[in-house]
């Protein structure tokens, strides 16, 4: 099973390798409100900590989703749908492969405005990276777990993309705010209890949203 | 955890005095206005399937007849 | 004629299957109800209605420091009771859909899912009215208002999802992943007071006569929007029977 889903993994991002068709926008559109905020953002500096991690989620969240609205819209439009469901892979593999893919998407967009947030408005993200790491990754899963199953729900239908947004957007505000939260307190550099408390509840939706999703794929790309 | 940061501040006596009715009023305008929308919508799908029902019976009254009886050819 | 139940079609995905979830007396009393059957459901739950309604008014007290303001808790609590219980059912029609592949618990998702959308919308609304008259404030972002919230914005994603799918068995089963997704809200929503510090009232101080009124008002508003639910799912029951009459009158 792990041959299969380092397949389709490999299959995907050798794929968005030689295309580049979603991760220049992603990343363009996260660049674009990392500049917003740096221009919006006049409050004192022990202040910005509060707004700074919000507004990075949120960019990460709307910016990723566009990879992830990708990972299956993709696939139906190309007409390689068929051809992935008759490959004899179970269809949780194919749901962990895509997770993998659209984690590994988000994780670059963060490489990318992390540190760009934290120029852009003077906030030390990068103060505690393991930290920040723990939180983005956990953060990653849990976004993209609720994504990449939708994004499959809505692959046929008319405005898909526009309406996956809609529809994973509360799904996912906590795990949205549990990130932010977790990533304010980096920020101010309190990582005591209040902190972990936040990265379990972060841990806890990853944990629900993979399980559910990794049951219910099979009913969703089934046809 | 601390919720919620920003404390919500408690409406005075005097001002409570003044919108305790009006408030509730609104509540129930509200409660029952959705209602009756809800209800009148179901009432106008309900017309919708009692015409498409007509219809149908139109039709299969008209497929009996030429059935029944062929038209003659002109 | 054909039967009702050879006009529909196969209301499954495996081939061979019909009507199979409802019994033939179930369906006669759902298509062509006697009068008696329309109309004792809607006598009785008018008079529970009535009676929640005087009891909200008459019955229960005026409250010390809220005033007649406190009465929007009678409301505010059945719906949120109604779209907490009607979310409960699109969810487990949903499952029942996903795993009987049978139409017919569409109708019964599709018709819950309109009525918790109202409902949870309505628990919005009174609760944020109570609110400006407690607190001076229309909104607060607080655990219980939040979970309320996006199950609302959750039931909304559903409707258009549907909306935007043509096949029904696409459609239902789109809706149940939904639903099921969504499902893991509602213990956020219950628990959100317990789990986790807020300032939304937990079980309040209430005298007998007011705690008569509330039940009440929770009884009366299930009943009604356990009458819609039936309607509604029978009027759905009905277009899937005309469309499959109308296909059958054209081919």
């Amino acid at each position: 099973m792990a041959a299969q889903l380092w397949w389709i993994v490999h299959k995907d991002l050798v794929s968005e390798c030689r295309t580049w068709r979603v991760w220049p926008a992603m990343l363009l559109f996260g660049l674009v409100v990392a500049f917003v905020f740096g221009v919006q953002a006049d409050l004192p500096p022990d202040q910005r900590p509060q707004i700074a991690g919000g507004l990075l989620w949120l960019a990460i969240f709307f910016a990723g989703m566009q990879a992830v609205d990708h990972s299956c819209a993709a696939e139906r439009e190309e007409g390689c749908w068929d051809g992935l469901l008759l490959y004899p892979i179970s269809p949780a593999a194919i749901y962990l492969a895509k997770l993998a893919v659209n984690a590994i998407a988000l994780a670059a967009l963060e490489c990318l405005l992390i540190p760009a947030f934290a120029a852009l408005a003077d906030v030390p993200l990068m103060s505690h990276p393991g930290a920040m790491l723990l939180v983005a990754l956990l953060g990653n899963v849990g976004i993209c777990a609720v994504g990449t199953l939708l994004s499959g729900l809505v692959a046929g239908v008319r405005h898909g993309g526009s309406l996956l947004v809609l529809i994973v957007l509360p799904l996912v505000i906590p795990v949205v705010l549990a990130a932010a939260e977790a990533t304010r307190l980096a920020a101010e550099g309190q990582l005591g209890p209040e902190w972990w408390r936040w990265v379990h509840l972060l841990a806890a939706f990853a944990a629900i949203f993979v399980t559910a999703g990794a049951t219910l794929f099979d009913f969703v790309i089934r046809d | 955890m601390s919720f919620p940061r920003r404390q919500p501040r408690t409406a005075s006596p005097a001002w409570q005095e003044r919108h305790k009715m009006g408030t509730f009023v609104a509540a129930y305008a509200a409660v029952w206005l959705a209602v009756v929308l809800y209800v009148a919508r179901l009432g106008a799908q309900q017309r919708q399937l009692a015409r498409s029902v007509e219809g149908l019976q139109l039709r299969l009254e008209q497929r009996d007849a030429e059935q029944r009886s062929p038209s003659v050819a002109a | 004629m054909p039967r009702t139940a050879d006009l529909l079609g196969p209301s499954k995905e495996r081939p061979g299957d019909n009507l199979g979830t409802v019994p033939i007396f179930a369906q006669r009393k759902w298509d062509c109800p006697p009068l008696g059957c329309r109309i004792i459901p809607d006598v009785l739950t008018g008079s529970l209605v009535a009676a929640g309604l005087l009891a909200i008014s008459l019955l229960a007290p005026t409250e010390k420091t809220m005033g007649d303001a406190q009465r929007i808790l009678y409301v505010h609590v059945a719906a949120a009771w109604c779209g907490l219980a009607g979310f409960l059912i699109v969810a487990a029609s949903g499952l029942l859909y996903l795993l009987r592949r049978d139409l017919g618990w569409d109708h019964w998702a599709q018709a819950a899912a309109e009525i918790a959308w109202l409902s949870c919308g309505l628990t919005l609304v009174t609760g944020s009215l109570w609110a400006h008259a407690a607190w001076n404030t229309w909104w607060t972002w607080e655990p219980r208002l939040a979970a309320t919230a996006i199950l609302w914005a959750v039931s909304s994603g559903y409707l258009i999802v549907r909306s935007g799918v043509e096949d029904p068995h696409r459609r239902a089963r789109a809706g149940a992943v939904l639903a099921l997704v969504g499902a893991a809200d509602i213990p956020l929503v219950i628990m959100a007071t317990r789990w986790f510090r807020g300032i939304h009232p937990v079980s309040p101080q209430m005298e007998p006569a007011m705690r008569v009124a509330l039940l009440l008002s929770i009884v009366a508003f299930s009943a009604f929007f356990g009458l819609l639910l039936v309607r509604r799912r029978g009027q759905l029951r009905l277009e899937r029977l005309l469309g499959a009459m109308e296909r059958e009158a054209d081919g």
